[in-house]
């Protein structure tokens, strides 16, 4: 798709070759900023955002894109996101509704110093991040697997790996279930 | 669709929160994947593994707001959706032959500075115009008014029986 599009060109500003570029991409930016943007967020200046980020200081950010790395409409949609997020974030007061809150985080009890230390490495990259996106973004295990590209068994595979290595470290004895599967 | 066994359990909720809690001195360089779109839509399109694909896995489990554009990047096709023309027109505008142009217009600097200096020379010469009236008409009105003062006392230029000794008021 990004050879229909004179990417040298549009990086020099030339006029046809950027109208072209919206004509084409447009689309694809507005339906990133609506998946991103909540209810009644005005959409037209989003997407302008996007396209003035994507043009400013001599196209700098376009120029960084590199399609030998990844198609042009995946980083667009990556970018369109990003783009809103910060612009929603800069209009937005820095509020959290009260159920986002953890229930840990509003806890009046005082913790006991945790005295264990949690070895560098101890949970790889990947566990981490799909224990992230389990227990902290309340994914389910099917949008994790959509969100990494992979089987819904690999996330309940890493997730059980991740939790026995947890349970090792602080030493808790995994109750008996029978029949349990592993995730 | 969920599995019964993919229902979190409070355990393993908790236990993971109290790891988050130990774990923070190894939490990843948080701008080391700033701006890293490209590096992003790489690894959405499964082109990275190793420990490049790792580090993009701990920069998202620091960073899991970005977690939701993996799946929607990997959805993402080049016109879902059509933009209204006025949203066309409007991001067309951002550039302008060879010049990118800034979405508000600021005066060229050439025009305000004669304008400026005309504004100042107008001002002083208004200043001194009314220096030089009003100087003038001092020194005239004084002159007019001991004029006036003498001849005050002629007779035909008063009233008759107004304010004078003979109306007795």
């Amino acid at each position: 798709m990004a050879n229909t599009i004179d990417l040298a060109a549009l990086s020099r500003g030339d006029k046809a070759s950027w109208n072209a570029f919206v004509r084409r991409y447009a689309g694809l930016i507005l339906s990133a900023v609506r998946s991103q943007a909540r209810d009644g967020t005005d959409f037209d200046d989003l997407v302008q955002e996007v396209f003035f980020r994507l043009c400013k200081d001599d196209f700098r950010l376009l120029k960084t894109y590199d399609a030998a790395r990844a198609g042009l409409s995946t980083w667009l949609t990556i970018v369109a996101r990003s783009t809103a997020r910060d612009t929603m974030r800069r209009r937005q007061p820095r509020t959290t509704p009260y159920d986002a809150v953890p229930e840990a985080a509003l806890s009046m009890t005082a913790e006991p110093v945790e005295k264990v230390k949690v070895p560098p490495g101890l949970l790889s990259a990947r566990q981490t991040l799909v224990l992230t996106m389990l227990y902290d973004r309340d994914m389910e295990v099917g949008e994790a697997a959509a969100a990494l590209g992979v089987d819904p068994q690999t996330i309940r595979s890493t997730h059980h790996k991740a939790m026995l290595k947890l349970r090792s470290h602080f030493a808790i004895d995994e109750p008996e279930k029978p029949g349990s599967k592993g995730g | 669709m969920t599995e019964p066994e993919d229902q979190p359990r409070a355990e393993d909720a908790a236990l993971w929160r109290r790891f988050r809690a130990l774990d923070g001195e190894s939490a990843p360089d948080s701008n080391a994947l700033a701006d890293e779109a490209l590096t992003l839509a790489a690894y959405a399109e499964g082109r990275l593994g190793g420990r490049a694909a790792e580090a993009v896995e701990a920069w998202l489990a620091a960073h899991p707001e970005a977690i939701g554009d993996l799946a929607v990047a990997r959805q993402a096709s080049p016109s879902p959706v059509e933009a209204p023309p006025a949203m066309l027109s409007r991001a067309m505008a951002l550039v302008a032959g060879d010049t990118v142009v800034v979405p508000f217009r600021r005066p060229a600097a050439a025009s305000t500075a004669w304008r400026l200096t005309l504004a100042r020379v107008a001002l002083a010469a208004s200043i001194l115009a009314t220096s030089l009236v009003g100087f003038a008409m001092g020194s005239n009105l004084y002159s007019n008014f001991s004029a006036t003062t003498e001849s005050a006392s002629d007779p035909l230029d008063q009233p008759a029986g107004v304010f004078t000794e003979e109306s007795g008021v």
